[in-house]
C-alpha cells in the first residue's frame, strides 16, 4: 500500500493528518520513513552484521512497518508528552544465597564457546 | 481396545487411577503418532528418547497410590521452556546446541505432578511470528491441510495436540502465539492473565507481554493444565500474589461485541460463524450486547512498537560469548556483530532493528512513549467496558489458515494476523480461543477460532463460556471426523 492511499483511507478518522501528509507527499518531502543509511546505522548500533545486499529489502520492509505504526501519533496526538509513572512496583526479598557453591558452574561453563580452565576466554578488551 | 489418544485428561486420569491403562500405554500411543507424523508435519524439533522411561516412573507413582491431574499424562513443550539437561533452542540457530541449566517454574510444577514430557515443539524463532515459518529448522505444517500454516508462534504445540501427537501442550503467548495457532489448528488455547503463570525459565521475548499458556483438545483439558502451572513465584517478581481474588463463576454472563472493530478485513464466511457462536451463547441464556471500543484498533500499532522495543533489549543477551552460537570476527566487537548477524534469523533481526529505532533518542517520544500512553488509554477504555460486560468477544483471526509462503515475503501482512489477539497482551487480561465453526477452502474444511477476553484473573469466565460453545465434546479437527 502506498503512503498516499494509506493516509487517504484514514481520511475519515484523521482528516488533518491526512491533509498534512498528502501535502508533504506532494511536495516530495515525506517519501519514506527510513532510509538505507539509517538502517545501516541501526544495525551498527544493535551490533548486528547485515549484508549490503540485504539492506534494500530491510529498508523497504521497515518503511512499511514504520508507516503502519506511525498511526499511534494520530491516536495520542493530544496527550502531553509526560513521562508515565511506571506500572509496576518493586518486589523485595532477602539478599541470601539460594544455591550451593559451584552448583551451576559446570553446567554454565559447558555452554561457553571458549574456555581456559575455570575461565571464560574472550578476545582482548583493551 | 479404545483409542487412548481420543481421551480427555479427566478420562485418562480415571483410567490410569483405576489401572485400566498404564501411562506407558497412553504415552506409547501418542509417541507412536508423534514419530509417524513428524516427518510430514515437523511439529517436534526433538522427540525425547526417554519418554517411555518417564512414563514408567509415572506408573510407579500411580501404583503407590499417588494421583495428580497430570501424573502420567504426555505433554509437548514449546522450545522456549527450559528443562534442565535438555536442549532448548527457541527454534534459533543461535541456540542450536544449547542445553538448559535449570528448570523453568512451569516445568518444575509439571515434574512434581509427574507429567511425561514428549518433546520440544517447533515455533517461530524466539516466538516472533504468526505462521511458524520463521523457525530456523523449517516450517511446521497444518495437519488439516499440510499446504497451510499452523499459525504461530506456538505452531508446533498446536499441531502436536491437533494431530494427536500429544495429549496437551504448553505454549507462550506474547501477541496471540497460543490463541492464533489454536484457532488455525482447531484446538483450544488459553492466554492467562499476565503474571498468573511464572515466566522464570521461559525465554523472554517481550517481557511485559509474555505469558505461558496451554493448548488442548478441550476447554476442560486446557483448564487442568492452567491450574497446574499457575501461581505466584518468588523467581518472577511480576507474578500475581496467590491471595489476590479471582473472578468467580456465574450462571449467566454478559458478552460484549465491539462491532466497530469488526467492520473490515474479516473473511465473510468467518463472520457468519462468529454470529452463529453469539447466537449459541444467547440460546444458552447469556446476554450479548454491542459495545464501543474505538481505541481497540490502535492495539496493533501499539503492540508493534512495544514488542520490538522489548525484543531489542531482550535479544541483547545473545553475544556469542557466554553461550550459544559463536562466529569469529576481526575483533571483539566484530565477534558480537558476526555471531548475532549469522545466528539470528530474518524476523528477529528485523525486530531488533525496529526496536532500536523506536527506542533511539530521536524517535523515542514519537514511538515508544506514545505507545506506552496508548497502552494506558486502551486499558482504561477496555476496563470501562468491563464494568458492563463479563467478557468481550471477537473472532480469533480474520480468516482461516493461509498457505505456506503466501505471506512470508510481507512482514506487515503477517503482523496484521495479530489484529484481534494483541489487545489482551497489551492490557494483560486473559483470553481464550475455542474452535467454533468451519469454512471450506479448496475442498478442505478449515477450523475457525472464537475469542473471548475477560478482566484480570477472569479465566474461570473464559473456561465456563468456552465450555458452552464447544459442549464438552472434543474438537472436530482432533476427531478428524469432518473432512468435507
Amino acid at each position: 500500500m502506498s503512503f498516499v492511499t494509506f493516509y487517504f483511507m484514514n481520511f475519515i478518522n484523521f482528516p488533518l493528518l491526512t491533509c498534512y501528509f498528502y501535502r508533504e507527499t506532494c511536495r516530495g518531502i515525506v517519501n519514506s520513513m527510513i532510509h538505507r543509511d539509517e538502517v545501516k546505522k541501526l544495525a551498527e548500533l544493535a551490533l548486528l552484521a547485515v549484508d549490503d545486499s540485504e539492506l534494500d529489502t530491510l529498508t523497504k520492509e521497515m518503511d512499511s512497518i514504520l508507516e503502519y505504526i506511525s498511526e499511534i501519533n494520530s491516536f495520542t496526538a493530544d496527550i502531553k508528552n509526560e513521562r508515565k509513572k511506571p506500572l509496576l512496583y518493586n518486589v523485595m526479598r532477602e539478599d541470601e544465597v539460594t544455591n550451593k557453591e559451584s552448583e551451576y558452574t559446570e553446567r554454565i561453563m559447558k555452554e561457553m564457546p571458549s574456555t581456559d580452565g575455570q575461565y571464560l576466554k574472550v578476545k582482548k578488551i583493551l | 481396545m479404545i483409542d487412548v489418544t481420543t481421551l480427555t485428561i479427566k478420562e485418562a486420569r480415571k483410567k490410569l487411577d483405576n489401572k485400566e491403562i498404564t501411562s506407558v500405554e497412553l504415552t506409547g500411543a501418542f509417541l507412536k503418532n508423534a514419530k509417524e507424523k513428524n516427518d510430514k508435519l515437523n511439529a517436534f524439533l526433538e522427540i525425547f528418547d526417554d519418554v517411555l522411561e518417564q512414563a514408567k516412573e509415572a506408573d510407579k507413582r500411580i501404583a503407590k497410590g499417588e494421583s495428580y491431574p497430570l501424573l502420567g499424562i504426555p505433554i509437548a513443550l514449546k522450545d522456549n521452556l527450559l528443562v534442565q539437561g535438555r536442549k532448548v533452542s527457541s527454534a534459533s540457530k543461535i541456540l542450536e546446541n544449547y542445553t538448559a541449566t535449570y528448570d523453568a517454574t512451569v516445568i518444575k510444577k509439571l515434574k512434581e505432578e509427574g507429567a511425561v514430557f514428549l518433546g520440544r515443539t517447533n515455533m517461530d524463532e524466539f516466538a516472533m511470528g504468526t505462521s511458524t515459518e520463521n523457525s530456523a529448522f523449517g516450517s511446521t505444517r497444518n495437519p488439516i491441510d499440510p499446504t497451510r500454516v499452523p499459525g504461530g508462534s506456538s505452531g508446533g504445540s498446536a499441531v502436536a495436540v491437533a494431530a494427536k501427537m500429544a495429549m496437551c501442550a504448553l505454549g507462550s503467548d506474547t501477541g496471540g502465539s497460543v490463541r492464533q495457532p489454536a484457532a488455525l489448528c482447531g484446538v483450544v488455547g488459553i492466554k492467562p492473565t499476565y503474571g498468573s503463570v511464572s515466566r522464570y525459565g521461559l525465554m523472554a521475548m517481550g517481557s511485559s507481554l509474555d505469558v505461558v499458556g496451554s493448548l488442548a483438545k478441550t476447554v476442560d483439558d486446557a483448564e487442568i493444565l492452567f491450574e497446574t502451572i499457575r501461581g505466584w513465584d518468588k523467581m518472577d517478581s511480576t507474578t500475581i500474589p496467590n491471595e489476590r481474588e479471582r473472578i468467580e463463576k456465574k450462571d449467566t454472563y454478559v458478552i460484549g461485541v465491539p462491532r466497530d472493530f469488526l467492520t473490515t478485513g474479516i473473511d465473510p464466511d468467518a463472520l457468519v460463524e462468529f454470529e452463529n457462536a453469539l447466537t449459541k451463547l444467547k440460546n444458552e441464556g447469556h446476554t450479548v450486547i454491542d459495545i464501543e471500543l474505538p481505541t481497540l484498533k490502535y492495539s496493533l500499532a501499539t503492540y508493534y512498537i512495544i514488542c520490538p522495543a522489548e525484543v531489542s533489549t531482550n535479544m541483547a543477551r545473545f553475544d556469542g560469548v557466554r553461550y550459544g552460537f559463536h562466529k569469529d570476527g576481526v575483533d571483539r566487537i566484530d565477534d558480537y556483530r558476526q555471531s548475532r548477524g549469522a545466528g539470528f534469523g530474518k524476523e528477529v533481526r528485523r525486530r531488533i532493528l525496529l526496536g532500536t529505532y523506536v527506542l533511539s533518542s530521536g524517535y523515542y517520544d514519537a514511538f515508544y512513549n506514545k505507545a506506552m500512553q496508548a497502552r494506558d488509554l486502551i486499558r482504561k477504555d477496555v476496563f470501562e467496558v468491563f464494568k458492563k460486560v463479563d467478557a468481550i468477544a471477537t473472532p480469533t483471526t480474520t480468516s482461516p489458515a493461509f498457505k505456506i509462503g503466501e505471506k512470508s515475503d510481507d512482514p506487515l501482512a503477517l503482523y496484521l494476523e495479530d489484529i484481534f489477539t494483541v489487545s489482551a497482551n497489551i492490557i494483560g487480561t486473559p483470553a481464550i480461543s475455542v474452535p467454533f465453526g468451519t469454512v471450506v477452502r479448496d475442498g478442505v474444511t478449515l477450523p475457525l477460532g472464537f475469542q473471548l477476553m475477560a478482566p484480570d484473573l477472569g479465566e474461570t469466565t473464559l473456561f465456563a463460556l468456552g465450555k458452552v460453545l464447544t459442549g464438552h465434546a472434543q474438537t472436530d479437527a482432533v476427531r478428524g471426523a469432518r473432512t468435507k
